[in-house]
């Protein structure tokens, strides 16, 4: 257990923490820029995944649509459609780095 | 979780205090590459040790796998003859194995072994060593003025046109030449950026995950998913836009 000296050291400095100048003090222009960057890296990251999502579910519904006509090219056709699913998400990789880097490098 | 996205960097030589020029060398990228390096050295090995008419097991992965790249290399290239489709095979095959198992390296759950694709140096300099590669062998296959000449836009090589025609069809090279020096420089940066973002982006969800779980168990739906998965298809991506750059830039 604390004894009581030290508990109301740890109070006042607690409680010293709530003064004025402190708390105007605590943001500093740092702090606005990860908070930009934490901000940034967010819509970065759901603006970004807008496009590959919808064009991926796109090529994944014709190639849908393709087995469903001819199955025995199922095979072929799998291997082309992940082929081109994975160039076309190359935009919103490009949008994850720029997180990345938003979250690692900026707003450390 | 705050390491993320930190590398170990070896700002001199070991056991001096001679720095290391350039800024310093990431010293685990390095030494897996040569594990990848030593892997794929010691399974050819083992594949390629006894050749028998009936093949082994080895023999049959190895021969099958190399008939799937000698079918893709053909394809794409569409060189009238065999062995000029076939100086591409060696490029081609080991690039994917390279990537593929540097890929799948970070799989075991070490400090020590990290993805080397997951550093920009790695993909980047791979990137830079196909469009190398490409633009080599576009100058081989078509010669320099044609090549160089094919980054001027369409309306330069205008041979009827006359007058104001012509002089505009010049002109339009001032905006079509720094749009396709671009597009080559774009080419280094998509690949190279592509592969680093899946493989990165995979190893901090399983990094996210192990986290939120306190370690407690190995997150295999994920390694299987984000390493093996996604490390197969970006490396056949990988080697297979190698390819397709080679192919457009000699046809």
């Amino acid at each position: 257990m604390m004894d009581p000296a030290t508990l109301l050291a740890v109070l006042e400095t607690t409680l010293s923490q709530a003064d004025a100048d402190v708390v105007e003090s605590a943001i500093t222009g740092k702090d606005l820029i990860k908070a930009g960057a934490l901000m940034g890296a967010g819509i970065c990251m759901g603006f970004g995944a807008i496009g590959p999502g919808i064009g991926e579910g796109f090529a994944a519904g014709k190639a849908c649509e393709a087995i469903g006509r001819a199955p025995e090219e199922a095979g072929l056709l799998t291997r082309t459609m992940l082929i081109g699913q994975a160039v076309s998400e190359s935009t919103g990789i490009y949008s994850l780095v720029v997180a990345l880097l938003m979250l690692f490098v900026v707003g450390v | 979780m705050e390491h993320i996205g930190e590398r170990l960097i070896w700002n001199y030589f070991p056991f001096t205090n001679i720095p290391i020029p350039g800024g310093g060398v990431n010293v685990l990228t390095i030494f897996n590459t040569l594990v990848v390096m030593a892997l794929l050295w010691g399974m050819m090995w083992l594949g390629v040790r006894k050749l028998t008419r009936v093949p082994g097991r080895a023999q049959v992965i190895l021969e099958s796998f190399v008939g799937l790249f000698d079918g893709l290399v053909t394809s794409s290239l569409e060189y009238p003859t065999r062995d000029q489709n076939r100086k591409f095979l060696p490029l081609i095959a080991s690039l994917f194995m390279f990537v593929c198992l540097g890929n799948f390296i970070g799989f075991l759950p070490t400090h020590y072994f990290e993805e080397p694709t997951a550093d920009i140096n790695c993909t980047m300099s791979l990137g830079m060593m196909a469009i190398a590669i490409a633009i080599y062998c576009g100058v081989k296959a078509k010669g320099a003025g044609e090549f160089f000449g094919e980054l001027l836009g369409p309306m330069w090589h205008q041979e009827d046109a006359t007058g104001f025609a012509k002089l505009a069809g010049k002109a339009s090279a001032l905006f079509f030449f720094p749009l396709n020096v671009i597009g080559e420089v774009a080419k280094v940066i998509s690949i190279s950026f592509r592969l680093f973002g899946n493989i990165i982006g995979g190893a901090i969800i399983i990094v996210v995950v192990s986290t939120l779980t306190y370690n407690t168990f190995l997150p295999i739906g994920l390694d299987l998913f984000f390493v093996f998965f996604v490390g197969t298809v970006q490396a056949f991506v990988f080697t297979m836009l190698t390819l397709t750059y080679i192919a457009v830039a000699i046809k």
